[in-house]
């Protein structure tokens, strides 16, 4: 089969590979029909996330047919059309009983390096780094989709892909941060990057009955984006995000802030060449800076939300405000699992139609092209869905 | 990692045990290697510069073996590994408990373990060490169900070794903690103290895995593997003999 590997810092290549065979009795392998460019996948490109190996087959966005199964999966029928979470999860240990699917205690066959990094292990993720796991990602024409028996979720026929695949990843990951927060109609919410997780975490917002969303960025057409959805913007090249936020707020800044940026903000000015200069030599993993901003700005008492994606240490984040304000601070890897059927219930409802966010539709031998193009803002690229078969 | 070697230079000069910190610098050198290794699969760019550095750093972990095993050769060594680790199941102890006592069941989470089998009521044991296997008798010792196991291998045993497994019931009937202790005689005790050293790093890894899979296979009836999954580096493997 046809799949993306990972090489190096930007260096991404199409390669015919073995295709993927039942490894587990739990397993199936699903024929991808669409599969999906995440922002998180850029922090790979870029060489931040830590473990991983030339050859990895990276991806978690993606959906398609089941092709077989193996031989413990009975609530699945070869040639269901589905939609597979990107993190994998047993559904039998403490966590998944929790609901903390994203902790899952048993599907990350390299616990013990994410032991040494992070103290614990979360749970086994696709295509995304050795630490959680080593799983062969989705950006391919076939995978191999683990305790499959839990994670996909089958869609009805009348919903095309393109309305149905964020429920992968981007939407419950926007839905849940923006669910962290406690939203009441009289909340203003602020969110940091308008990339697609942004723009999720906007919708979510307003369908969680926000009061106000205001979105910040630089780029034009994500601002724009972000308007449409019903949000007020700050370009923060053009003016002062605390200023502004304080401004609109009467002074006592958002009630909720969300980062939906992570490790690689950009800043202007001395503290972004501080932090490029320190990520560089490996002093920090991140660049922290739409975090510091937003912790800042946040109201007392008020929350913070991050599911934006760190990997290992960042510095100077101003625990200060945190302690003596009173914040929340609510994080974590998305446990899709949850919130596959609310979340189909509210497209079926026509609430939302998530195929908003996309801007380009490639092949997957594109694929290469869609990354730089993705990662440069080329063509006021903002989501990018390819198609492998 | 700097301030490792330096915490550990100094435990080398201040301290009377030398050969324990020797053994601490080796595996440290171990570990700087397995980082050296991970960077010459992501990294094609510094290729030199991190053979020279990987040289560097093999030359001084075969020095420190050499004056680990010079310092231990005055040390009491025994060669007497003991490891322990601990697990949080989720189920019953009388569960977990019924799965352990057949011993048959061992080669499905023991990594390197190939066949367990009864006879006469006593344990027979054939395990992979390396190119070769080791094989064993051992007697139960203790057997309270749904509480304690424990073994001990007899009749001069290739691998002389006992081991104990309790199985206690978590706070609010969540499951049971299964605690895991083994001990034997190092096979490669005459290597001296850093082969020891590095030995029981190994063995704790390895018996923590083991406990890891006999939760995965308890609370899922299987654990998670990624061998035998498509990768790049097959592809790359496969043009590198084509052009030879």
């Amino acid at each position: 089969m046809k799949a993306l590997c990972w090489y190096g810092k930007e260096d991404v290549r199409v390669e015919t590979v073995p295709d993927p065979r039942i490894l587990n009795p739990r397993d199936a392998i699903v024929k991808i029909s669409s599969t999906a460019i995440c922002g998180s996948d850029l922090h790979l490109y870029g060489g931040f996330i830590p473990s991983m190996r030339r050859g990895d087959i990276i991806g978690h966005e993606f959906m398609g047919e089941i092709v077989e199964l193996g031989s413990k999966v009975s609530n699945l029928r070869v040639g269901d059309r589905v939609v597979v979470p990107f993190p994998i999860a047993c559904g039998n240990c403490f966590s998944c009983e929790a609901g903390m699917y994203s902790l899952c205690e048993n599907s990350n066959p390299n616990a013990w390096m994410a032991e040494k990094l992070w103290g614990h292990s979360p749970a086994g993720l696709f295509g995304y780094s050795h630490l959680t796991g080593g799983y062969a990602g989705g950006q391919a024409q076939y995978a191999r989709v683990p305790f499959a028996d839990v994670g996909p979720i089958k869609v009805p026929e009348h919903l095309s892909d393109e309305q149905v695949l964020f429920l992968s990843d981007i939407f419950p990951t926007g839905y849940m941060a923006a669910e962290a927060c406690g939203i009441r109609p009289e909340h203003t919410v602020a969110v940091w990057g308008c990339g697609p997780v942004g723009q999720f975490v906007i919708k979510s917002a307003f369908l969680l009955g926000a009061g106000r969303v205001i979105a910040i960025d630089r780029f034009p057409e994500r601002l724009r984006m972000a308007r449409e959805s019903g949000a007020k913007t700050i370009n923060y090249e053009d003016a002062d995000v605390y200023d502004s936020l304080l401004e609109i707020t009467g002074g006592l800044g958002p009630d909720s802030v969300i980062d939906a940026v992570g490790m690689e903000a950009h800043a202007p000015g001395p503290i972004g060449a501080y932090d490029r200069f320190k990520q560089a030599v490996m002093l920090q993993t991140g660049r922290p800076t739409a975090l510091r901003q937003a912790i800042r700005a946040c109201r007392n008492g008020g929350t913070v939300s991050i599911p934006g994606v760190y990997g290992g240490f960042v510095d100077k984040i101003p625990m200060g405000s945190v302690m003596n304000r009173a914040l929340t601070i609510k994080s974590g890897q998305t446990p899709v699992q949850r919130y596959l059927h609310p979340l189909l219930e509210r497209i079926v409802k026509g609430e939302i139609d998530p195929g908003f966010v996309i801007t380009h539709r490639m092949k997957l031998e594109d694929a290469p092209r869609a990354y730089s193009m993705f990662r440069n803002k080329q063509d006021e690229c903002i989501k990018v869905v390819l198609s492998p078969n | 990692m700097g301030l490792r070697e330096i915490g550990v230079g100094a435990g080398i000069l201040a301290s009377e045990r030398k050969a324990g910190w020797l053994r601490a610098r080796v595996a440290g050198d171990v570990i700087d290697l397995a980082m050296l290794k991970s960077s010459f699969d992501s990294r094609r760019s510094r290729r030199v510069r991190l053979s020279g550095a990987t040289a560097g750093v093999a030359a001084i972990t075969a020095a420190d073996i050499f004056y680990a095993r010079k310092l231990s050769a005055v040390e009491p060594g025994t060669g007497h590994i003991r490891v322990e680790a601990s697990m949080a199941v989720n189920k019953p102890a009388a569960e977990c408990y019924e799965f352990w006592r057949d011993v048959t069941n061992f080669p499905k989470f023991m990594k390197n373990v190939e066949t367990t089998r009864v006879s006469d009521g006593r344990t027979h044991w054939k395990v992979r060490a390396g190119l070769t296997n080791l094989e064993w008798d051992a007697d139960i010792t203790e057997d309270v169900p749904s509480e304690t196991i424990s073994w001990q291998s007899v009749n001069c045993a290739e691998l002389p070794n006992s081991g104990s497994v309790r199985f206690e019931p978590r706070l609010g009937a969540r499951g049971a903690n299964v605690r895991l202790a083994m001990e034997y005689e190092a096979p490669a005790a005459g290597l001296g103290g850093a082969a020891d050293g590095f030995l029981k790093t190994i063995s704790q890894h390895q018996v923590r895995e083991n406990l890891r899979r006999f939760k995965s296979v308890m609370e899922c009836g299987e654990f998670p593997v990624t061998e035998g999954q498509p990768s790049g580096r097959q592809m790359c493997a496969a043009k590198k003999e084509a052009v030879q």
